[in-house]
């Protein structure tokens, strides 16, 4: 643990301590000092109000008070004393010795229980944190109807707890960082160590000692802080609330940044197609993911395009569409009174409106937003002649595609802006203008790196070792996927040793099996 | 951010200067086909007829405008080009004349007669025409055939459209405008198109079927044979262009009738084509004269026996059927060649196969080939096979099954 | 922002985009035009051409494994004549990038936006192609190993869907054309295919020269055989005869495509995915000319110079727009000379040439 700037030695008079912290902790109503005896050593305890457990408190003052044998405890120097009690009086998980004052005080705004000695110069921090906190739920954002339901909390200590569950390696590390100035919130960064990348690792590690802010609440400030790019559209660390994920990411050599008092962890090196596989991938059948993934990307192309595309061929490009469905389409229009790119608009921004009012409002309310929504648009602004039922249709799709691609759901947000750049291009110059912005949302994306890794790997640059898109637009079985991706796990790169599946039984069929289970 | 800005200060140009090539669809009238006569003004040449649709006849839950709106309508302009009969008609026009979807390329009889090569430039150059849009021949004027109104389809140009999309039987014999253009430009230099005319609907006088609408329809009949000037020259019936056909393997959807083998019977089969394929093997003959080979193997399934006896449990009928089909291709094909020996044209694609067996011999021939053509010799030989018998196997009436 | 290196397979697939490119413009019109249905000779014997053009430029850079085509330029000639001949070929990459672009722009105006500006066209191509080559070689390699995939399907569903209408016997009689025609021809057609002498640009920045010289040979090879297949189906769909009459012929072989009742014409989808192989050409183009004119200069870092090349760029573009029989006419008998015969074929080959005989390589640091 990093030490704090100034440095004040605990005295071992604690009446000097205790002015000190009294005086730090004035006009403080809830920071709790209690003063005991043990045997004849004065103590003092200090801890902020609601934070610790009653129960273990009460445990402690029980075992240091009526438990302590004040004869042994005179035998011992008084400076000693405290290590004393410490090593054999002190019933708890984890206790930290402190010298530095300073450091003892932040302690206390850390959730912890600080206790002090007469006569030892050195300050023991208990960890008898009971923050207050909800369960553990199912994700909200990521649900999944395979696989394991249970989501970040608030609480780091947990968060920690069930990457450790699942992760039972000697070689996952995890290194604390304390950030902000103010607000002193306990920061981990997880990874293994021999697959991550030593160079990322020590990046990163850079990367989180610049950061010097008064107060950090949330992962995504801290991606704010580290990622990239200044100014960058495309999300360059992956925000997740699942456990799973986390543990899939670490495995592959990715790290995981996780933040006190925040229900998602952070982890990077991202690539873009991670974005858009979802953690039940990998709980379903392979043919049946292939399938699902093509309909995701189906999906991401017409949420992006589909709006644009109707004004770019009903504008531009009237001869794309076939005589029966241009009559439609013409006859649809007849009523409207606004230009196509125009009425497109109105109703993408309305449809819009709505979705971020059915976000806000209290779920009471949603219900009727929905019925507005749907009366609204769909029936009266067609009867009324201001829109056509066809782009209706349109919007509906595109947006319907919106939610099926929103396996993360920043993705599903950068997706209702390029829409609207999408639209802007095809009104200005039908498809020739789409494919302006295509390309110059591929150049973009080309140029980015997220911690040294191409943001669009292992696509482009394709990587020289065959195997790498096993698992971006289909995924391959579990033994199939023999490496790691090259392009961000450090060593150890062989991932899977498992033997093809196969249904021979008996030792007299295996030489059949060797020859015909060619899948190396 | 400086990067940024100059993007935005481009992107802002170009908003405001507009957007050159946009139109609404509203603005649009959509011609679905169009077709060609001759101008009555010595000056204005060119009579250009187009059928547009109006789109306010297909507003979704409306099922149609005011009253006595039609859902497509046609419009005639002259000039001296093409082009410039289309701006005759668009200044009557209040949206703009959108060739897109042409689909129909209708030439009257008079223009296709006096030569149809100054017509032809317009459809290649055209940016919205596609040149595979369907040609045909009217019988008469063709705006005749653009303005008759139907009582079966929505418009007479629709219906061309169906019938030809449906692909080609024995009478109705699709022809794009690229296939024509390249049977002109190669070495036969001369082409076919599909003849099209009005024909009464029902059995009223066609004076009365001309006041009263909806009483005429279109018939697609017979192939018009233009020569290498482009024009035509001729007309081929239903028996010379099922030989036609059969020749240049087009035919997919045929139909033959047969006389039944049982000869006292006096009946008669019907024959459907199930799948053909015709080779053409060439032989110079020592005069330099070609001897064509044509062998044309076909499929076929019995669609009806229309008479009293029959055997169709007995292989000696299905061979004699498939005999009497054979007999049927060889007499329609060579109706097809004297036909096209008449005319001079060489619609039968013969040139163009000299020309791909023989290169050598062909540069001799291709001076003389006008000379040539109608002394060559066809040979054909035909080879039916009956596969199926439709969904019965016998004739119902068995008693009067003739045994031989 | 330092230029990466990219891998081989990265410069096979650059290259393959930039030869492809601009085939489809003029390029079958004229092969097609001139050799009837033998065009496929042409390219065949085109092929040829390239692969040598691949072989002389691919030993140039074996010698100067570090230094641009324009950078050993000097290296082998001596500074001062050096020094005029990288000039000289700094301003052929301007004028053919520019040709590129002025091509392109004329293209999308004679197909499907009229009445649009050519400067539109073309201001809007230069300003991501900057964007892009500003960002440094890598990112426009990489984008090409996306836009590649759809480049490819493009073709293929160009070439094999319109089926309905295809007679593969138009391709017949075979070997119809003098060899001496053929031969004439294919100094056109390899006139593009002989832009693969850009590799002299790009070896420097290559991770190993291990195998280029296969990899060059499969690429030219490659589009050689995508070339024949736009051909055949050129042929078959319309017949020699039109297709040399054609303008733009393989895009009226898009519009020949009907898939009936879904999309009626995607000659527009199709066009796209030629602005995307044109915009790699174009960044390719922009890439070697600032190179060139860093090396021959003796800057050190090019990208500063990508604006006023940018602008340059623009410039010739909006002036090289002449009317089309002239264009087809410099094509037909300006480019071969300006192109093979010259700075692609012969000029590399003297260099090879004076470097085998006067011994010249990179000195070992």
């Amino acid at each position: 643990m990093p030490y704090p700037h100034e440095f004040l030695e605990i005295s071992p008079n604690l009446a000097e301590n205790e002015k000190f912290l009294r005086q730090s902790f004035e006009k403080t109503t809830d920071i709790v000092f209690r003063e005991f005896y043990l045997g004849e050593n004065r103590c003092l305890a200090v801890w902020v109000d609601g934070l610790i457990n009653n129960r273990v408190s009460h445990d402690l003052f029980r075992a240091l008070m009526l438990d302590v044998n004040p004869d042994r405890l005179k035998q011992i120097p008084a400076n000693e004393r405290l290590d004393y009690v410490n090593k054999h009086h002190l019933p708890f998980y984890a206790t930290l010795r402190v010298v530095d004052m300073i450091e003892l005080r932040r302690w206390v705004l850390m959730h912890k229980l600080i206790l002090l000695m007469d006569g030892s110069p050195i300050g023991l921090v208990l960890d008898a944190e009971a923050t207050p906190m909800r369960g553990i739920t199912e994700p909200t954002l990521e649900s999944v109807v395979y696989g394991p339901r249970d989501a970040f909390v608030e609480s780091l200590r947990i968060n920690t707890a069930l990457i450790r569950a699942r992760l039972g390696d000697v070689k996952l590390k995890s290194e604390n960082f304390i950030l902000g100035r103010r607000s002193n919130t306990l920061v981990t960064l997880m990874y293994v160590e021999d697959l991550a990348r030593p160079d990322v690792i020590e990046e990163v590690r850079n990367r989180m000692k610049r950061i010097d802010t008064d107060a950090i609440w949330d992962v995504y400030q801290i991606k704010e802080c580290i990622h990239d790019q200044r100014w960058t559209l495309f999300p360059m660390m992956k925000q997740t609330e699942r456990p799973d994920k986390v543990v899939a990411d670490l495995l592959e050599g990715r790290f995981a940044i996780l933040v006190d008092g925040s229900p998602q962890a952070l982890t990077a090196p991202s690539i873009l197609v991670e974005f858009f596989q979802s953690a039940e991938d990998y709980y379903e059948n392979p043919i049946i993911t292939a399938g699902l993934r093509i309909l995701r990307y189906l999906s991401l192309l017409i949420a992006c395009t589909g709006l644009g595309f109707y004004v770019a061929v009903t504008t531009f490009h009237q001869e794309m569409l076939p005589i029966p469905l241009i009559f439609s389409v013409a006859g649809a229009r007849e009523t409207v009174p606004f230009p196509a790119f125009f009425e497109a608009l109105l109703l993408m921004v309305v449809f819009e409106l709505l979705v971020e009012a059915g976000i806000r409002l209290p779920r009471v309310v949603g219900g009727a937003v929905n019925i507005v929504g749907a009366l609204i648009i769909g029936q009266a602004s067609v009867q009324a002649g201001l829109v056509s039922p066809i782009l209706v249709i349109v919007i509906a799709a595109t947006a319907i595609s919106n939610f099926a691609v929103s396996v993360n759901y920043q993705v599903a947000n950068i997706l209702r802006l390029l829409r609207i750049l999408f639209l802007i291009f095809a009104a200005l110059l039908g498809l020739y203008g789409m494919s302006l912005v295509l390309l110059a949302l591929l150049v973009r994306l080309a140029s980015l790196k997220s911690f040294g890794v191409p943001y669009l790997a292992p696509l482009a640059p394709a990587s020289p070792i065959p195997g790498e898109t096993k698992d971006v637009f289909y995924r391959l079985p579990k033994w199939h996927i023999k490496s790691r991706p090259h392009f961000i796990a450090g060593s150890d790169l062989i991932r899977d040793n498992t033997q093809p599946p196969s249904s021979d039984m008996g030792p007299e069929t295996s030489a059949d099996a060797d020859e015909g289970g060619g899948n190396k | 951010m400086k990067r940024l800005l100059a993007f935005f200060l481009i992107i802002s140009c170009i908003f405001t200067t507009g957007c050159w090539d946009q139109i609404e669809i509203t603005d649009l009238a959509l011609v679905i086909g169009t077709a060609l006569d001759k101008g009555n003004d010595p000056e204005n040449k060119v009579a250009l007829t187009i059928q547009v649709a109006n789109p306010r006849m297909f507003i979704p839950g409306e099922g149609g405008g005011g009253d006595g709106e039609e859902a497509f309508w046609t419009a005639t302009g002259t000039g001296k080009t093409i082009r410039e009969a289309t701006f005759g008609i668009s200044h009557r026009v209040p949206r703009r004349l959108f060739f897109g979807h042409n689909r129909l390329m209708i030439v009257g009889e008079e223009v296709a007669r006096e030569g149809i090569m100054p017509y032809l430039d317009r459809y290649f150059r055209s940016r919205e025409t596609r040149p595979n849009l369907y040609i045909l021949v009217a019988r008469g004027r063709g705006q005749d055939i653009l303005e008759t109104n139907m009582a079966t389809f929505r418009s007479s140009g629709m219906a061309l459209i169906n019938m030809f999309d449906l692909g080609n039987n024995h009478t109705v014999v699709p022809v794009r405008l690229i296939q024509f253009v390249y049977d002109l430009t190669s070495a036969c230099q001369a082409a076919v198109a599909p003849m099209v005319q009005v024909v009464v609907q029902s059995s009223v006088s066609i004076e009365e079927a001309k006041h009263a609408s909806r009483l005429q329809t279109l018939s697609v009949k017979g192939l018009a044979v233009f020569n290498s000037e482009g024009q035509m020259v001729g007309e081929m019936n239903e028996t010379e262009t099922a030989g036609l056909l059969w020749i240049r393997n087009w035919a997919e959807k045929h139909q033959l009738t047969v006389p039944c083998p049982i000869e006292s019977a006096k009946a008669s089969v019907d024959l459907d084509l199930m799948g053909s394929t015709s080779k053409t093997r060439v032989e110079i003959g020592e005069d330099g004269i070609p001897r064509f080979d044509i062998e044309v193997r076909t499929v076929f399934d019995v669609g009806e026996h229309f008479g009293n006896h029959m055997d169709m449990d007995q292989s000696w009928y299905i061979d004699s059927l498939a005999k009497r089909a054979n007999t049927t291709i060889a007499r329609e094909i060579q109706a097809a060649v004297s036909k096209a020996k008449a005319l001079n044209a060489d619609v039968l694609g013969f040139a163009e196969e000299v020309h791909r067996q023989h290169p050598r011999e062909w540069e001799v021939i291709r001076n003389n080939w006008p000379d040539i053509f109608p002394l060559v010799e066809v040979n054909v030989s035909s080879m039916s096979e009956i596969t199926t018998r439709g969904m019965s196997a016998e004739n119902p009436d068995d008693s009067l099954k003739v045994v031989k | 922002m330092g230029d990466g290196k990219i891998s081989q397979r990265q410069l096979a697939f650059l290259f393959f985009t930039i030869l492809i490119g601009t085939m489809f413009f003029h390029n079958p019109q004229i092969v097609v035009g001139t050799t009837g249905q033998d065009g496929w000779i042409a390219y065949l014997i085109a092929s040829f051409w390239g692969i040598l053009v691949a072989l002389v430029m691919v030993a140039l850079g074996q010698r100067f494994p570090d230094q641009t085509l324009t950078g050993y330029i000097p290296n082998i000639l001596g500074k001062p004549l050096g020094k005029i001949l990288s000039l000289l070929y700094t301003i052929w990459f301007l004028f053919i990038g520019g040709g590129v672009l002025a091509q392109f722009a004329n293209f999308m105006n004679t197909t499907i936006m009229a009445s649009t500006p050519k400067m539109v066209f073309i201001i809007t191509f230069v300003a991501i192609a900057y964007y892009a080559v500003n960002l440094g070689l890598e990112t426009f390699v990489r984008v090409n190993e996306l836009l590649l995939w759809v480049i490819v399907i493009a073709i293929i569903l160009v070439v094999t869907l319109p089926y309905e209408l295809m007679d593969l016997r138009r391709m017949l009689p075979v070997g119809q054309m003098s060899i001496g025609k053929l031969v004439a021809t294919s100094l056109i057609a390899g006139s593009w295919r002989g832009e693969v002498m850009l590799v002299g640009m790009f070896l420097p920045a290559l991770v190993t020269l291990k195998n280029t010289t296969r990899n060059m040979i499969w690429t030219v090879f490659l589009v050689g055989v995508f070339m024949i297949a736009v051909e055949i189906s050129l042929v078959t769909v319309f017949g020699a005869q039109i297709v040399g009459d054609l303008e733009v012929p393989v895009f009226n072989l898009a519009r020949m495509i009907s898939t009936a009742r879904v999309l009626d014409r995607v000659e527009a989808l199709v066009l796209i995915i030629w602005v995307f192989a044109t915009f790699i050409k174009i960044c390719a183009f922009l890439y070697c000319t600032a190179r060139a004119t860093a090396d021959t200069v003796g800057f050190q870092d090019y990208r500063f110079l990508l604006l006023p090349l940018s602008l340059l760029f623009t410039a010739i573009a909006y002036n090289q727009t002449v009317d089309p029989a002239k264009f087809v006419d410099f094509l037909l008998f300006t480019w071969p000379g300006y192109g093979l015969l010259s700075f692609e074929l012969v000029i590399p080959l003297f260099l090879l040439i004076v470097a085998l005989w006067r011994g010249k390589r990179e000195k070992k640091v």
